[in-house]
């Protein structure tokens, strides 16, 4: 229990709060801080697109993805497994993939280039509603596949036509995750950086890339933390939210999936066609990248991919992109060891359910904590490693462990959100029959918790790894330069374009996406229905 | 007759086409309360949800007042369906519970769900929340739920099987008496041959998704139509008139 509580509590404090606090006391290193910058029309300016941007990107995400839910978990079909796959694809893409697979879909002589959508606030809307369908069709369909139709069929018996069924009972009964799952949107989207940085261009931005913008271009370290607190108002605010919807949640009495699911029927055209076209519309970026990524200067080709082993055009990279695979994957492994390691630990005492109020807000605390890197700026986090962690007492600058522990951190709440509801799942009977034949606690703890829990850890694991391998914020930060990890190097050869780089940058993410994918399509064999909902 | 049914048929397909219900016919008069007994997989609750098209007839037609209402959308039917576990509305009062189906037909609901929460003995529980009431406080919300429009027929599911032995005994009679007052034709499925006999007009015999007798409870019990019933009603087969 002490175990299980302190190291998950000292690995973010050191690693997590002293950084971002450090960051933030920055700006106040002069005395008062730099609350001038609040004040300045281009960041109002950017607080308002942050804002607009996650709230308009989580209502659309939500209107699109509700029907999709009841689709892929109220409805049963050939194929549908394969289908709630694929869906959390878009979700673990790296954000620079999918900035480059938008901008090549959108730019003149793409796809949909005709739709003149470059460098506009819409793309950018689009690319956010892209990451985050996933998020509200797994946390709104696994509480919808849970909960019991009779409710329904009552209504329906009483006289309620479909559309009202679902009015007055479908819909307050998935209000709690609905809720849950647009405040996590709105989180991800006000915290977005890699896609808007990739489409966004000098005329758009966000709260995040202008805290990167500050930190590294302008080097004004106080206005910067200025505008991490402000984020971190934000996104506390969201997360007290989200917990308040999830806690709700729970009073719903669950079903095993296998009764709620039905044949469609022709009620069901709707949110078939808007399932339908939206899968159309989320394939369309990835075959608009693997295009792109065949065309070799004047014709058709794997160039690109050739061009691969070497270091680009004008020498844009130290080291060729198969050795920054090379660095993602190894860095991804141990990122993905340290995150398991303390979210497994921090799950099985959440898990527990303390007799005392005082233990249970104690847990819900400790609860809030672990979700806190979840919506704390990437930037903020990365630019906080650099100032704290490379002076005595800890002196990491030269040390590889930093990336890992820094991508470690973003995946953590995602592996907790896998494993908890898994282990708050086991009846504590169980527990106790296991005690009462003669168990001791940590056998206890091996033959039923670790038993049960080890399918989704391995799942959580999967989708860590995904994670790491994506991260981009934190990471541009930290990786050093004779040791990069391929979205950073993504990124770099976009910045200069020229010669062959482009294309380059193109091929470099398909191999990324393909990694990505074919990681996912491992751990959705695994079968757990808690990856990637909240 | 109120309610015909003639040979419906209900097939699972997710089951290997297992055949649940099989050529069942049965008719109901108008007031007259049924029930269908029948060892536990019998089939009786799946008839109850045909009745009520929630599930889709293989084969067979029912018809109401003789008008064929097989293919009839289930919220058109103006019947009411009473679960085992209740199915309250748990994000509703007890008041709005009551008053659902009136509000969906936008009738004036205020007046009646009073009446009715006094009817199943619940006066004053109106503003209650329901996941705040005990089983058998559920139940009788239910109930008054179930009979709120004025369905012309009740459909009750095990309603009192959830329940412990002596509430399940009082409940019993006060549902009696609430379908015999309301002249509610009604068709009351249970497992429970006390139940039934104490509850119900006449009751259907069903194993394994067959209709084996139809009769009142004195004949049904002097009379069982076979050796399966016989031995469903724990009576002895060799002193029965097989």
């Amino acid at each position: 229990m002490a175990l299980g509580v302190g190291v998950p509590l000292a690995f973010l404090a050191i690693f997590f709060l002293w950084p971002v606090v450090a960051m933030v006391g920055r700006g106040f290193s002069d005395g008062l801080p730099a609350l001038e910058v609040l004040a300045r029309p281009r960041t109002l300016r950017l607080i308002g697109l942050t804002l607009a941007q996650a709230a308009i990107a989580s209502v659309a995400s939500v209107l699109i993805g509700v029907p999709i839910a009841h689709v892929l978990y109220r409805l049963r079909f050939r194929g549908r497994g394969l289908l709630r796959a694929l869906v959390i694809v878009p979700f673990v893409m790296p954000t620079v993939v999918v900035g480059v697979a938008f901008r090549t879909l959108l730019r003149e002589g793409g796809i949909l280039g005709f739709l003149e959508l470059d460098g506009t606030f819409v793309a950018i809307l689009l690319a956010l509603v892209y990451f985050n369908i996933a998020v509200v069709v797994r946390t709104v369909g696994g509480t919808w596949e849970g909960l019991d139709t009779r409710q329904e069929e009552a209504a329906q018996v009483l006289g309620a036509t479909p559309r009202r069924v679902f009015v007055t009972v479908t819909l307050p009964r998935l209000a709690p995750s609905v809720v849950a799952a647009a405040s996590i949107v709105f989180l991800f989207c006000s915290t977005a950086f890699g896609v808007v940085l990739v489409l966004g261009g000098s005329r758009f931005g966000t709260i995040e890339t202008e805290i990167w913008l500050l930190t590294t271009q302008f080097l004004d370290l106080r206005a910067a933390s200025v505008l991490s607190i402000a984020q971190i108002v934000i996104v506390a605010g969201m997360l007290v939210l989200a917990a308040r919807a999830r806690g709700r949640s729970t009073a719903e009495r669950r079903v095993g999936a296998s009764h709620s699911a039905r044949a469609p029927r022709r009620s069901d055209s709707l949110p078939v066609a808007v399932a339908v076209v939206t899968g159309v519309l989320l394939a369309l970026p990835v075959v608009a990248l693997v295009a792109r990524s065949l065309q070799f200067r004047d014709g058709w080709g794997i160039g690109n991919y050739l061009a691969l082993a070497g270091t680009g055009s004008r020498n844009a990279l130290a080291v060729p992109v198969w050795q920054a695979l090379g660095n993602s994957l190894v860095i991804a492994v141990q990122a993905t060891a340290i995150a398991v390691l303390i979210a497994l630990m921090a799950s099985l005492v959440l898990s527990r359910r303390p007799r005392s109020v005082r233990g249970q807000r104690a847990l819900e605390l400790f609860d809030g904590v672990l979700m806190l890197p979840l919506g704390v700026s990437a930037v903020t986090l990365g630019f906080g490693f650099l100032v704290t962690l490379n002076q005595p007492p800890l002196d990491l600058r030269s040390s590889p462990v930093l990336v890992p522990i820094a991508q470690a951190l973003v995946a953590l709440p995602l592996v907790v959100r896998t494993i908890l509801p898994v282990l708050r799942g086991i009846d504590p009977r169980m527990r106790e029959s296991a005690a009462v034949l003669g168990s001791p606690p940590w056998r206890v703890l091996r033959d039923v918790d670790l038993a049960i829990v080890a399918r989704p850890v391995l799942a959580a694991s999967g989708l860590a790894f995904a994670v790491a391998l994506g991260e981009f914020g934190a990471t541009t930060f930290l990786s050093r330069p004779d040791r990069p990890t391929l979205p950073v190097v993504i990124y770099r050869l976009i910045g200069l374009p020229g010669g062959d780089n482009f294309g380059m940058a193109i091929a470099a993410a398909v191999v990324l996406a393909a990694v990505t994918v074919g990681v996912m399509a491992i751990v959705e064999r695994l079968r757990v229905g808690t990856i990637g909902a909240f | 007759m109120a309610l015909e049914i003639s040979g419906v048929t209900v097939r699972f397909e997710s089951a290997g086409n297992r055949v649940a219900v099989d050529d069942v016919s049965l008719d109901i008069g108008t007031g007259e309360v049924l029930g269908i007994l029948g060892p536990s997989g019998s089939g009786k609750s799946t008839l109850l949800r045909a009745i009520c098209g929630l599930e889709t007839l293989a084969a067979g037609t029912v018809l109401w007042d003789g008008a064929d209402i097989t293919d009839l959308a289930v919220h058109e039917r103006g019947f009411a369906l009473m679960f085992q576990d209740g199915q309250l509305f748990t994000h509703q009062s007890v008041t709005q519970n009551v008053g659902y189906a009136l509000r969906v037909r936008r009738l004036p609901a205020a007046a009646r769900v009073d009446e009715l929460l006094a009817l199943v003995g619940l006066a004053g529980f109106g503003d209650r929340r329901v996941t705040s009431l005990s089983g058998g406080e559920q139940q009788r919300v239910a109930l008054a739920r179930s009979l709120a429009a004025s369905p012309r027929l009740l459909l009750l599911d095990e309603p009192l099987s959830s329940l412990d032995r002596e509430l399940r005994e009082r409940l019993a009679r006060d549902l009696r008496s609430i379908l015999t007052a309301t002249k509610q034709t009604a068709i009351f499925v249970t497992h429970d041959q006390d139940e039934a006999f104490a509850i119900c007009d006449r009751v259907a015999i069903i194993i394994d998704g067959r209709l084996v007798q139809v009769g009142t409870p004195a004949q049904v019990r002097l009379a069982p139509a076979s050796a399966a019933v016989a031995s469903f009603l724990g009576l002895d087969v060799a002193d029965s008139a097989v």
